[in-house]
């Protein structure tokens, strides 16, 4: 249940997101061409890309769906296969955990400095990145557990 | 710092042929490069947000959104329509409109993966039903999806553009030439064999239908107008053009076609912010990367290392290509573009070679490793189409690839292919 309610809230901000960026893109040509250039579109567009990037990096992750090669993998020997998966995931846990680790330091460090244009820190810049290392990171941590038969299935595409 | 960087990158690559997601295995990379270097490891957030902090890179979502709404749209059935009506009545006739179709599909999607997938499945119906083998028409289609990324808009070339620090503009402009001469090349290579494969040719409908079927997708067919005259004239940035295109294309639907409905609306925001996540994720971590490796100066070093070993340009460009293709076989287009931009573009340009004739060298030499086997992510879509085995598919695309080659080899040899419009147009 849990699990379908964040997922359904990660498809909304995501798309929220979608909508705002086309929203500020397009109202820095409107106003642009109205003789009235707003100062804060290109940077307010760039924060925006940052959390969009950051919420189809979850989504990706959470349909296990990121781009890998997997010509060789697939022809490993079953345990062989097995063990470079259970390698692959560590990898991404890891991977994971430090990015929303540092982000955090990243997020605490900046707090106190403003944006150029924009009346926001330049903290929410680094913001997005510490749910996407952890949703990384706990979920390829359960995907190991699953993989050495013990954990429940996560549904999603072929990792 | 080099010693390392090249025992890092050995890892590194055989973290990606064991299987590891592409954007891990480079982010993992930058942070074992980072940790054994005695550098801080909040360079590697602090460079991942970074790169997307810019706004050439917000082009990527809304070129992606564009094309997942004139998808569910159904635009293209109107560009068959019209394209069949021109070109349908010649020996070979769907096999040509099938390339027309791509060619105008391509000035509205950048992908080819989009464009096999948009109108593949109408192009092989309509080949299978005049009597064109499945495989045939299969290559067909796969073969004329490739002009997708070359004519613009082009979601590589954004992705190059920003990982180069190269205009976008100027890349667009350049694909624009080589995109209708790969176009006109399948249409030759059509007519050789048309007649030995037996395709057919049906009455011509009349300039009457032409006139119809253009009226009935005019607004569709505008799409390249509104995106390139926008952009070419000077009134609009490529991000920009890119979100006056999604919201045309909303119009389309909504308004002047009524294709489109509300519920379909959550669906497409939501698969194009993971579409956004898969490519811009791969962006992000290969900024971190491509700033480590400048840190250590490899590309600095291998420079002069390729460019004493190779003498002139125009062997390097052979030797770029080869390298780009085998890498294309194996390697999703977008992936192996950032691996390759930090390598071979400071090579290219201390050869002279301009880089934005190399980006859409590198986009068609990589493009063409989505219709190559192992990998050909678009044989993979057309074969399902078709219902062919890939086996029967990996031959049949086999002659399709020369003319496509041709094409390449033209390009980088001969830069006013490439360069005469960006430089026509910037007036240099």
């Amino acid at each position: 249940m849990l699990r379908v309610w964040s997922g359904r809230l990660l498809n909304l901000v995501a798309a929220s997101l979608v909508v705002a960026l086309l929203g500020v893109v397009s109202a820095g040509i409107v106003f642009r061409a109205a003789n009235h250039p707003l100062s804060w579109t290109d940077e307010a567009s760039g924060y925006f890309m940052v959390w969009l990037a950051c919420a189809g990096w979850m989504i990706a992750t959470r349909r296990q769906s990121h781009i890998r090669i997997r010509f060789f993998l697939d022809r490993f020997p079953h345990c062989a296969h097995l063990w470079t998966e259970v390698a692959i995931q560590l990898g991404l846990a890891l991977f994971g955990a430090v990015i929303a680790w540092y982000s955090v330091h990243l997020v605490r460090t900046n707090a106190d400095i403003e944006a150029m244009a924009l009346p926001v820190s330049v903290a929410w810049m680094y913001a997005p990145l510490v749910p996407a290392g952890l949703l990384t990171a706990v979920q390829a941590v359960l995907r190991c557990w699953q993989l050495v038969g013990k954990g429940p299935s996560l549904g999603g595409g072929a990792a | 710092m080099i010693g390392l960087m090249v025992k890092i990158s050995a890892a590194w690559l055989f973290s990606i042929l064991a299987g590891l997601p592409l954007f891990a295995s480079m982010g993992l990379a930058a942070l074992a490069f980072l940790w054994m270097g005695g550098m801080p490891i909040t360079v590697l957030p602090q460079k991942m947000a970074g790169s997307m902090n810019s706004f050439p890179i917000v082009a990527a979502p809304l070129f992606i959104l564009m094309g997942n709404i004139l998808g569910a749209a159904r635009i293209t059935d109107r560009i068959v329509a019209f394209a069949t009506a021109v070109i349908g009545w010649v020996r070979g006739g769907y096999a040509h409109a099938s390339i027309l179709t791509s060619m105008i599909f391509a000035g509205m999607v950048g992908s080819a993966v989009a464009d096999a997938a948009g109108s593949g499945a109408i192009e092989i119906r309509a080949m299978k039903n005049a009597g064109y083998k499945p495989e045939t028409a299969a290559a067909i289609t796969a073969a004329a999806a490739t002009i997708g990324p070359i004519i613009p808009p082009s979601l590589p070339m954004v992705i190059y553009g920003v990982t180069a620090d190269v205009s976008i503009g100027k890349l667009f402009m350049a694909g624009v030439v080589p995109g209708v001469l790969m176009g006109i090349v399948l249409m030759l290579m059509v007519a050789v064999i048309a007649t030995r494969e037996g395709m057919g040719r049906k009455p011509f409908a009349g300039f009457k239908a032409v006139g119809r079927t253009f009226l009935d997708g005019f607004f569709a067919l505008m799409t390249p107008v509104v995106i390139l005259g926008g952009m070419f004239s000077g009134f609009f940035t490529p991000t920009e053009a890119a979100a006056v295109a999604c919201l045309y294309a909303l119009l389309l639907g909504f308004v002047v076609y009524r294709t489109l409905h509300l519920r379909q609306l959550g669906p497409i925001l939501v698969e194009t912010a993971e579409t956004t996540g898969l490519v811009v994720v791969l962006v992000m971590a290969a900024s971190a990367l491509g700033w480590c490796m400048s840190i250590s100066r490899l590309p600095q070093t291998l420079t002069p290392l390729i460019v004493a070993t190779i003498k002139s340009p125009a062997m390097f460009m052979l030797m770029a290509n080869g390298l780009m293709l085998v890498v294309g076989c194996f390697m999703e287009a977008l992936a192996a573009m950032l691996i390759l931009i930090p390598i071979l573009v400071p090579a290219a340009v201390q050869y002279g070679i301009d880089p934005v004739q190399f980006g859409v060298v590198m986009v068609l030499n990589l493009i063409l490793g989505t219709i190559h086997p192992p990998i050909g992510v678009v044989l993979f879509v057309v074969t399902r189409i078709a219902e062919v085995s890939f086996e029967t598919m990996s031959r049949a695309i086999l002659p399709w690839l020369v003319p496509l080659l041709v094409v390449l080899l033209a390009i980088s040899l001969w830069p006013p292919l490439t360069l005469w419009l960006p430089q026509m147009m910037s007036g240099s």
